[in-house]
């Protein structure tokens, strides 16, 4: 009879649906009864968790459907169906797009307005707005810029970097989406700060690599030398100091700040601040962070299904892998000017899988 | 953890927020993909049964504020998909749940995961002899943790039903599982 009872607090405990007595009721039925105890302890356990490959394809998905209601709707546009997911897109690129075309007008209208006073009231001069310059480097592709102030920035692929055509007013300010390496110029008196998604960085002057992709799960910054101070958007006087050779992982989607650095023994599994140190390659000893700079494609103990992030960037190529227990296996391996084709190959012989590549598409299936 | 449902339902069916609508997508991405997988087995149609789930949803605009419990709507409109889908594909003539076999072997969970841990395998082996409902209903309350009625207007069936399905799942596991479990108190 107890038994049966047992079964019911049970049921209704993992349902929720238990009361305060109830609950008390089960544990005393547990700690009498060592049978009841242990088919408990073992179902409390084996409760499975999310993990990040879940997430991943639950973006994907997401990402798929987006895909999908605007193709459906290119071909077959349906005007009266305004609540549909797809016309609702499909009005707001039409929206963007005139948004745009107006931008456009206005801003030639101004640029000729602009053009007129400039020219004829040579002593005019307007200091409160500057205009910004952006640079943009697409997948594939890698450039090399030098700020006004005289700080070096290498620009990975598939990023973006705005900056002021002229660093006024107390600190100098960059906007950055994707990978860079900052070699920045010494100036005590006007700070360097770069704004990505998770973390802006202030810097007096020193070498770093930051890498904010906002399709990342994982932004990160990575000090070379001198010393930098990352501050949060959304987390105010939660700042930290970065000392040369230490690399800053921040992961989005969470808002509680965990610290992790590689002395602490206690590692949380819910860390999404971590600090590390900067990773070397075992034969050649290059920096695995600014590999890139030296058109280097270098991964250490990397899961394959952030590997596959990189490549798509470096070589141009949409990668999907259908393949399990492959995502989740790390690889280390350095490349140099190999073809995408040849990357396969190397990664091929360390754990075997299989792939096809279809040049025109340049989409890559690995099962 | 905890995703304000309402909240959001305002937010897609009111303001039109996409933002809503992709946390709403991420959220019940697992769950609702296991659901329609362990009914239809096939892994595609899990995911494409899901996003046309989700499209819909969209589509009904403001009236998806006269939707009171989310969670089980959804639910059941994955059901009746993927019962739908089995109808189409499989040939298979009045279909319930009594009717079908059920897999209860989650998707997305690593294999590794699964045979990392002994006690999960005879588990699933256990489960795996339950009668499909009962499988179901012990899936739905113990992995996803819905409630009785969450349950109970899911499958059609009365609260206490879902209660008796519930008992009897553990019972059996707990039968199947008894040589397992005992070594393990030592």
């Amino acid at each position: 009879m107890q038994q049966e009872r047992f079964y019911q607090l049970l049921s209704r405990k993992f349902a929720n649906e238990a009361t305060i007595h109830e609950l008390d009721e089960l544990n005393r039925i547990i700690n009498s009864d060592s049978q009841c105890k242990a088919l408990y302890d073992n179902l409390q356990q084996s409760k499975s968790q999310d993990d990040f490959v879940i997430q991943y394809r639950a973006n994907r998905a997401f990402e798929l459907l987006e895909k999908k209601a605007f193709r459906s709707n290119e071909n077959n546009i349906n005007y009266e169906q305004v609540n549909s997911f797809a016309a609702y897109k499909l009005k707001k690129k039409n929206y963007v797009r005139k948004v745009f075309i107006y931008t456009a007008i206005a801003a030639s209208i101004l640029l000729v307005c602009y053009t007129l006073i400039f020219f004829y009231q040579p002593k005019y001069t307007s200091k409160s707005v500057l205009p910004h310059s952006e640079i943009v480097t697409l997948k594939g592709q890698k450039s090399k810029i030098t700020l006004p102030d005289g700080t070096q920035v290498w620009l990975n692929s598939d990023s973006k970097i705005s900056y002021p055509e002229k660093f006024e007013g107390t600190s100098r300010e960059v906007q950055l989406i994707g990978e860079a390496f900052f070699d920045v110029a010494h100036n005590k008196n006007k700070p360097f700060i770069i704004h990505t998604k998770e973390m802006n960085i202030k810097v007096l002057g020193t070498a770093f690599n930051v890498k904010a992709y906002p399709q990342d799960n994982i932004s990160e910054a990575a000090l070379i030398r001198g010393s930098i101070e990352v501050f949060f958007p959304n987390r105010p006087n939660q700042n930290l100091i970065l000392k040369p050779n230490e690399k800053l992982e921040v992961k989005s989607t969470s808002n509680n700040l965990n610290v992790k650095t590689t002395n602490n023994t206690e590692i949380q599994k819910t860390a999404v601040i971590a600090i590390n140190p900067i990773s070397f390659t075992k034969a050649d000893s290059i920096i695995v962070e600014t590999a890139w700079k030296s058109g280097k494609l270098v991964f250490d103990s990397k899961p394959f299904l952030y590997l596959v992030e990189d490549l798509e960037r470096w070589y141009d190529v949409t990668i999907v892998v259908e393949n399990e227990p492959l995502k989740k296996k790390l690889f280390t391996a350095s490349f140099n000017n190999e073809t995408i084709e040849d990357v396969l190959r190397f990664l091929k012989l360390s754990y075997p899988f299989n792939y096809t590549y279809n040049k025109e598409t340049k989409k890559v299936k690995i099962y | 953890m905890t995703l304000d449902i309402p909240e959001l339902q305002r937010n897609i069916a009111l303001h039109r927020s996409e933002e809503a609508f992709k946390t709403l997508f991420l959220h019940f991405y697992k769950p609702l993909t296991n659901f329609s997988y362990s009914l239809t087995k096939s892994e595609e149609a899990a995911e494409e049964i899901y996003s046309d789930v989700m499209l819909k949803l969209w589509d009904l605009g403001i009236a998806l504020q006269n939707i009171n419990n989310l969670k089980s709507y959804l639910y059941r409109a994955i059901k009746n998909a993927s019962l739908n889908y089995l109808e189409k594909y499989h040939k298979l003539k009045s279909i319930d749940l009594d009717s079908i076999s059920v897999e209860i072997l989650p998707l997305h969970d690593s294999e590794s995961e699964i045979l990392a841990n002994e006690f999960n395998r005879f588990a699933m082996i256990a489960v795996q002899s339950l009668p499909p409902k009962c499988q179901i209903v012990y899936k739905l309350i113990k992995e996803d943790g819905l409630s009785y009625k969450d349950v109970s207007e899911i499958l059609n069936i009365s609260v206490n039903t879902v209660e008796g399905h519930m008992v009897n799942a553990l019972k059996k596991l707990h039968k199947s599982l008894g040589i397992f479990l005992q070594p393990a108190q030592n």
